[in-house]
């Protein structure tokens, strides 16, 4: 698994935002937008994945990840990140809240069961400050 | 789309696991009802879909799914249904075209995209599919 340290890049969540509204492709835009979203709730980490689950599309380009529905203020989060429908429409993917990191688990097997990768992203590491 | 008989294993096992995690949530005291609803929509849904994979992965081997193409990017899809309708395995289908199972494994998770126009016939014959004739306009 991949650990991004956000502030070892200088970013903070002003770039995510940033990113968000000029990222070339629209898409980008909307993950960047889901990033920035979900980073102003109070979300510790995320875990992101290739969405190797659905095959249909012969070259899948969204993303599937989750992050901790455990310790985290449920009042504060966009309600979006309970709606798994609305989260693809909106941004391409989707965010699911995880369980004693069960989907943690889930998103590091492919189809056939065998490991593959994700990334953690440490929401923490970006200065909300700036 | 499930398209062997492994992978409809472990998307069983993945279900009966995610069931398990969402029987301990149910067990837990002390959480918000929305969190509840919020972290049990998550894994319900994420159920939800894959048995209607396990589904239609059943429906294909029975015959039971009338196999249509709608455009040329159907033609992968289609192709892996077809196999699976007739009761093929890809060993089988890799046996008929003189090549190793793994290949046909990696063509068909790849949506065949690396595939030789040659190589594409081939299989198309040896899985026996057909479309009218039709009118190129």
């Amino acid at each position: 698994m991949l650990k991004l340290n956000c502030s070892r890049w200088e970013q903070r969540i002003d770039v995510l935002r940033d990113q968000a509204l000029s990222a070339e492709h629209p898409r980008t835009r909307e993950r960047w937008m889901a990033l920035y979203e979900i980073c102003m709730g109070i979300v510790h980490n995320i875990y992101l994945s290739r969405s190797n689950k659905k095959w249909d599309a012969p070259r899948p380009n969204d993303i599937d990840g989750c992050f901790d529905g455990m310790g985290i203020d449920s009042s504060a989060l966009d309600p979006v990140f309970q709606d798994l429908d609305e989260q693809h429409a909106r941004f391409g993917c989707e965010l699911r809240m995880d369980f004693m990191s069960a989907f943690q688990g889930f998103l590091q097997k492919n189809r056939n069961g065998e490991a593959i990768g994700i990334v953690e992203i440490d929401l923490r590491s970006f200065d909300i400050t700036r | 789309m499930i398209q062997n008989e492994h992978q409809y294993k472990v998307t069983k096992g993945e279900i009966d696991k995610l069931q398990q995690v969402i029987d301990k949530l149910l067990e837990q005291p002390n959480i918000s009802p929305s969190q509840l609803a919020g972290m049990q929509n998550s894994f319900q849904t994420q159920i939800d879909r894959m048995q209607m994979e396990i589904q239609a992965y059943d429906d294909l081997k029975a015959g039971k799914v009338e196999i249509t193409m709608g455009s040329i990017e159907d033609l992968p899809k289609v192709l892996i249904q077809k196999r699976i309708s007739l009761g093929m395995t890809q060993k089988e289908l890799a046996a008929k075209l003189g090549i190793k199972e793994q290949m046909v494994q990696r063509y068909e998770a790849s949506g065949y995209e690396s595939i030789g126009f040659q190589r594409l016939a081939e299989v198309w014959n040896a899985l026996s599919v057909s479309i009218p004739m039709m009118t190129v306009s």
